[in-house]
Formats: structure tokens, sequence, C-alpha cells
């Protein structure tokens, strides 16, 4: 055995791995999502050598190119049980919500409004009852739209049950490539759009501007990858919530779910912890890549409004950490995140007064805070 | 042609080779899992237009996965915080934790530090 000194010396040497080269684990699948490399591959050729503008109509290139995008469309048609005529590519579900809301200004009349809501809400994993909300629109001459970027391709969508006029779609949010989202709008009863971006007349006028083949057939495949693997997917992210939730909830006290334990899409965990600092829990959980809430609102220190609408107590708000777990989530990832954050909070814990005060059984409520 | 056990057995044991060679630990560990479980779903489809049918799915996935292994792989992060933290003690020792078993090994002969050695 002596002989291999020398090579361990060496090896160790060249592959002492620094801090910095270990990247944290990723668990925060609700802010963006890998793209699948089943995408990649489908998107690959449109970048490289199948170059052409899709609306193209004098050669190859373009018969090529719109083929692709045309194909693409009737992938994430048939996710939500759609026809492609009813499909608009757009730049992501952002422009699709803004799109949504200009029609209530092209098509105004005395009775006429709008209802939009979330299907699946991106910080604590609700799902709005969309069947009921959609009834009841229908009933009233009202129209839906829906925000699906967190629910497309996780649960079963289909926008002629649930009576949906319009929907937002990401890519980026299902293991697509980031950049863009469909607007699907109903054709039957028709709705009328004014368009949001003018130009040149495509996607029938209503979002003017060369659509992106690359970034077009990269949705259309990871909405097709989706639709294979939804049950598959819905049933191993459901375990690996629920081995992250049994394991933080049975090991330490006072940790709340946020959110309907029932209507929820299981990926998505929104936990407070009591007594303990959101911030500094996420800052102590550095080698786990989580946050508190959504992305989008991540740089302002407000707790999330989506709390504080449900009723949570301003200071659960600001002790809630959302874990988010996708299809390429692990069950070594999960384990390691739960040991971790049930080791922080512990720590946490230690030092915090009111957790002191909590443990020699003073009701936090009944004390009288006085100034200095 | 009928497929035979050994055919299926030949996609299998490729699919497996080629999906332990993504560098990212996320795919890597999806695909083998992925691969497995699709073969242990399909294990009692008899029809054999289906089962040629899977095998050409199959097939197509295996392309799929060499192409993607065989990119450049530049900015591929290999090393995740989950799979190991190599630790050198001196020379003729090395600490090795695996978060799978939280056991601690000391090695004192070579071995091939690849990350899939541990997945």
């Amino acid at each position: 055995m002596t002989q291999y000194y020398g090579v361990v010396t060496e090896l160790i040497k060249s592959r002492e791995l620094e801090n910095d080269e270990l990247r944290p684990l990723y668990m925060d699948f609700q802010a963006t999502t890998p793209m699948d490399p089943r995408v990649l591959d489908a998107m690959l050729p449109y970048q490289v050598n199948y170059y052409g503008n899709p609306h193209s109509r004098t050669h190859a290139y373009g018969w090529e190119s719109e083929s692709a995008m045309e194909k693409a469309r009737k992938q994430v048609a048939d996710l939500i049980a759609a026809d492609p005529r009813e499909i608009v590519f757009t730049s992501g579900a952002t422009e699709s919500n803004n799109m949504s809301i200009k029609l209530l200004e092209g098509t105004i009349r005395q009775d006429t409004s709008l209802v939009s809501v979330m299907t699946v809400n991106n910080e604590i994993g609700v799902r709005q009852p969309v069947e009921d909300i959609g009834r009841i629109c229908r009933s009233r001459n009202v129209f839906f739209h829906t925000d699906a970027a967190q629910a497309v391709g996780k649960i079963p969508i289909n926008v002629s049950d649930w009576k949906v006029d319009l929907m937002s779609i990401s890519g980026h949010k299902i293991y697509g490539p980031k950049g863009v989202g469909a607007l699907y709008v109903r054709r039957r009863p028709r709705v009328r759009m004014e368009p949001l971006q003018n130009g040149g007349g495509q996607e029938r006028g209503l979002r003017s501007g060369t659509v992106p083949t690359p970034l077009a057939v990269g949705l259309g495949a990871a909405c097709d990858i989706a639709q294979q693997e939804l049950e598959y997917d819905h049933s191993r992210v459901s375990m690996l919530a629920n081995r992250l939730v049994r394991k933080i909830m049975s090991e330490i006290p006072d940790v709340v779910m946020n959110g309907d334990p029932e209507q929820r899409y299981p990926g998505c965990i929104n936990l407070s912890f009591a007594y303990v600092e959101g911030e500094s829990l996420l800052m102590a959980l550095k080698d786990v890549a989580l946050s508190s809430g959504s992305a989008c609102t991540s740089a302002s220190l407000e707790p999330s409004y989506v709390l504080r609408a449900i009723g949570t107590d301003e200071d659960l708000a600001h002790s809630s950490i959302r874990f988010g777990i996708g299809r390429f989530s692990t069950e070594a990832e999960v384990d390691y995140t739960a040991d971790k954050c049930i080791q922080q909070v512990k720590r946490l814990r230690e030092m915090s007064p009111l957790w002191e005060m909590v443990q020699e059984g003073i009701d936090l409520k009944s004390i009288k805070w006085t100034q200095h | 042609m009928a497929a035979s056990t050994a055919q299926v057995l030949s996609l299998y044991r490729k699919l497996m080779k080629e999906s332990s060679k993504f560098p990212s630990y996320n795919y890597r560990t999806y695909a083998l899992r992925r691969v497995q479980d699709a073969f242990r779903a399909n294990r009692s489809v008899e029809d054999p237009k289906m089962v040629e049918q899977l095998l050409n799915q199959g097939r197509d996935n295996l392309d799929m996965i060499r192409r993607q292994v065989g990119l450049p792989q530049t900015h591929a992060h290999t090393h995740t915080v989950c799979v190991c933290v190599l630790e050198a003690r001196d020379a003729s020792h090395v600490l090795v934790y695996t978060y799978k078993t939280k056991d601690v090994f000391y090695f004192n002969f070579t071995f091939s530090i690849h990350e899939s050695t541990f997945v």
C-alpha cells in the first residue's frame, strides 16, 4: 500500500475542493427550473443549423422553422386541452398577463369585467378552485383569466372544463427556456383582444415580433415532456415533500405550514419557524438555495403579501421559508436540507431570548413591551 | 421481429451507462432513476407492437442522452454540497463524508475522485 502514498498526495493537492467550488443544492424550483436535457436537445438544431425566420414564406429555412414553431404550438395546446389556434407565443407569463388585462381596455362594456386569478400560488403552493370560478364567471358573462405559470405541467389542466378564457403560461417554470411563454386565448366564445405590441402582424396580429423558433420549440418540448411525466413527477414530488415536512416537523416544535393542506401543489412548501427570523435562517442554510417568498419580491424587506393576506401573524410571516421541490430533486438533497434546517433552527432558537421565555412558560402575547 | 429479452437488457445497460456520464449531479441521478423506473414499470408488457414502440422510444432517448453528455461541459458544475466533502488530513489519509450514510472512511490508497463514484 505504501507505494500509493505519493499518488494520493498528488491527488489531494490537485483536487482539494475549495469552498466556492461547492455549489449549493437547488431547492428553489418556484423561482425557476433548470432546463430538462430533452428540451435543450430539441432546441439545439434551431440554435445552430435551422436558423430561419419562421415567417419567411419563400424558402426552406422559413418553412422548416415555421413547421417547428407550429409543432411546438400544438404541444403547448395539447397540454391544456386547447386548440393550437388559441395559443399565442409571448416573452413570458408577465407579458401574457399584461396582454390579458389590456383586453379590458379593448372591449369594455357596462357590465364587462375581468377576473384574474393565479391557478397555483408561487409562494405557498395553494391551488385555487378554478373550476368553480370559471363556472361563476361564465354564468355572469365575465371574462376569466388565470396565470397558470406554476400549474402548467404540474397538475392536469383542461381549459374547456375550467371555462377559462385566457391563460398565461411560462417556459422557465416547467423546465423550459427562459424568455418565452404563451397566452391561451379562447376562440369559442370569442375573446377579442387589443394587441400590446404592434408591428408586422405576427401571431394573428395579437403579438407582433418574430417568434423565436428555438425558444418556442423549447417551450413545446417542455410541455410535451410535462404531459408524459405529469403523473410520475407528481407522485415523486409528493413523496419528497412529505418526507421533508415530516422530518422537520417531527424533530422541532412550533413549525407551521402556510396554506391549505389539501388544496395545494405538493412541490411548494412554505414553513414558518416560530421564534426564528426567516432571513437569518436563510443565511444559515447557505449551502441550500432557498427563498423566503417569491423571487419577484425578494429585493424588498417586507414580509410576503401572500402570508399577510391569509392572516398569518406578523412574526410568523417574518419567519417563513419556501422549499421548492421539482423533477430533479433527490432524496439525498431533501434529507440534507431537512437535517441542516433542523440543526440551524435549534441553534438559532438557543440564541433567542423569546424562545427562552417561551420555554419558561411565558405567554408572549401577554407581554407589555416598553420603550427605552 | 419479436424483441428478445437480450435486446431489452442490452438497451437498459446502454442507457444506464450513458446516463452515468452526465457531469451534473441532478441530471445524472434523474436519468439513472427515470430509466430504471421506466423499465420496471413496463416490465410486464406483452404486446409485441407495444414492446417495439417502447424499445424505439428507449433508443431515441439513448441517442438524446449521448448527444447531451457529449456536449462541451465547460460550465457544468460537478460538485454540489450533497455528494461529498473531501478533507486531506495528511499524506496518507483522506477523510470522506457521504451524506447518504454519514459514514466516515479513512483511505490510504488511491481512488478516483469522480463524483459518480459516490452516487
